[in-house]
């Protein structure tokens, strides 16, 4: 079945030491590095935070065509950005001007300004997802914000609906072939008709698929707590996650390079 | 009496629905139900559709708790006692394989019980490997349980109530939802686990299964209408009793009646008779 070899988020395996970092390290340093590239004020900045990136995807293993398939997907966001920057930032330099039209070289400026941003952004994003399983980001994530579970946040709830979510993706869409598959059989027509008529053609899929998601939320629950699951508290962990010298290294160099940032904005480069 | 793992007496069990008007309407699902389960015994429960034999399973562990009577699990009872003591001790294997598993990845759902009862974690690194290999499953364990069969996603949720090391497990229709090959793979671990000294209750419809424990309890509308070993309920003289419990014979019990043999019930003791 065709629908069962669906890769689960964006995940590319691999061995390499990206990889192999402790989760929680990727999901601070991309956290850091998201929030870096709004400290840096010029473009010798950019280049070399897409230096740093450019060694960490180097290093990971992934190939180029991988990231740049994330792209793909908000290259419209980005020109629509650099578009209105273009027009609506006001300049004294005047390039040219056309009916109530006028570029400015302020604007030009602050339109390839945001559009590196923005690509650097996702391809900061994309590393992480890339070079992570979805369940050990979920592990990471819970262990990030159990402390803060003090404060009333409920991190192991919310971990825990993500690897729910995540084993029982395959599952429903499992139950959905079959349904389309029971429906079709029965005459129901999936494929044909305009956009009105298709989106009529999908109830029957959906409400027994709803259905079905109930009674196996049900079942689930139920086989949960005869395995005596009752929350976060009291719970320990098979898997348990220990720093690694080389996650030591990687704080480190994160460190010097959001000091390099920092240090960057007392300074007036182009 | 220590030696009793599960004693239940005069167990009612109710499902209350309401209606239009909101009236509780009382279903009554099980009626007067009182046995006992010594420890190391191998005990199935049958009966036909909506017999309550699934009902009276949910009791055993807490999942349920009587409407009348009492269910004792090692002494504590189920309406008082913690319900994570209770299911400490006895385990449960569902019958849906897909909706009974957690985890995305086998050793992590293997993991599951012993984590929620605060195991140390290299003791349970220990027993998931261990609970892995006894299923045959070692070679699968990074896998995703969507990538496995109906017998092998069977096979890590059995794993997965061994890891926690219950003195007793429950199947409830493990077996139904299997093709052949599966069903007989399951079949073999659960006597494999009994005879590893694993106290046992299996809920089935497959009256061949049955016939391989050391105790039956047949159940119909509630009640019990036989309790005994499967040589004595495989009788001709049951006939009448099988039938009112909408039961049939298993093949070999029904093919040694009619050529003579005594004390035949599973297909090999028919081959053994056979041979002689």
């Amino acid at each position: 079945m065709a629908i069962r070899d669906i890769t689960l988020g964006q995940y590319f395996p691999g061995e390499s030491v990206i990889h192999r970092l402790d989760p929680r390290v990727k999901i601070i340093a991309t956290l850091a590095f998201l929030v870096s590239l709004f400290f840096i004020k010029s473009f010798s900045f950019f280049a070399f935070a897409a230096v740093c990136l450019a060694i960490c995807i180097k290093l990971s293993g992934v190939p180029f065509k991988f990231m740049a398939k994330g792209l793909k997907a908000i290259m419209l966001l980005i020109l629509l950005t650099m578009v209105v920057n273009m027009l609506f930032t006001p300049g004294e330099v005047v390039i040219f001007s056309i009916w109530k039209i006028t570029i400015t070289k302020e604007g030009i400026y602050r339109a390839f300004f945001m559009a590196i941003r923005l690509v650097l952004l996702i391809f900061g994003s994309s590393l992480l997802t890339l070079t992570t399983k979805p369940i050990a980001l979920t592990d990471g994530l819970e262990r990030l914000m159990s402390p803060l579970s003090k404060l009333g946040l409920p991190a192991h709830e919310l971990a825990m609906m993500m690897t729910i979510a995540l084993r029982f993706i395959p599952t429903l869409l499992d139950e959905t072939d079959k349904i389309m598959k029971a429906q079709t059989a029965r005459g129901a027509d999936f494929e044909n008709g305009n956009l009105k008529e298709k989106a009529k053609a999908l109830i029957p899929l959906l409400v027994p698929l709803f259905v079905s998601a109930f009674r196996i939320a049900s079942d689930l629950a139920m086989a949960m707590e005869a395995r005596c699951y009752h929350g976060g508290s009291g719970r320990t962990r098979m898997n348990e996650m220990k720093m690694k010298s080389s996650d030591a290294w990687a704080f480190v160099l994160l460190v010097v390079y959001f000091a390099a940032i920092i240090v960057s904005r007392r300074f007036d480069l182009f | 009496m220590a030696d009793n793992i599960l004693k239940i007496e005069n167990l009612g069990y109710d499902y209350e629905t309401e209606d239009e008007n909101g009236e509780v309407i009382k279903n009554v699902a099980l009626k007067d139900i009182s046995f006992e389960v010594k420890k190391g015994c191998f005990v199935a429960i049958v009966g036909s559709n909506g017999s309550g034999k699934s009902t009276l399973a949910k009791n055993l562990n807490a999942l349920f708790v009587p409407s009348r009577g009492r269910v004792l699990v090692c002494d504590m009872d189920t309406k008082e006692a913690d319900p994570i003591d209770i299911r400490s001790k006895v385990g449960m294997v569902f019958q849906n394989p897909d909706n009974q598993l957690v985890s995305s990845v086998v050793e992590d759902d293997v993991a599951f019980g012993p984590e929620n009862l605060g195991v140390d974690p290299k003791e349970i690194r220990d027993r998931v490997d261990e609970a892995l290999s006894k299923v045959s499953m070692t070679e699968h364990r990074k896998k995703g349980p969507h990538l496995l069969s109906g017998g092998q996603k069977q096979r890590i949720a059995i794993a997965g109530v061994l890891a926690m090391q219950t003195e007793c497990i429950v199947f409830d229709e493990p077996t139904a939802m299997l093709d052949p090959s599966g069903r007989k793979e399951i079949m073999d671990i659960i006597e494999e686990l009994h005879k590893e000294g694993k106290t046992v209750i299996l809920i089935t419809h497959f009256m061949e299964e049955a016939a391989r424990a050391d105790e039956v309890i047949v159940l119909n509308k509630g009640e019990i209408l036989f309790d005994g070993s499967p040589k004595k309920l495989f009788t001709k003289d049951n006939q009448e009793l099988l039938d009112k419990a909408n039961l049939k014979m298993p093949m070999a019990a029904s093919l040694a009646a009619e050529l003579g043999f005594k004390d035949v019930v599973t297909d090999e003791e028919l081959i053994n008779a056979a041979l002689k």
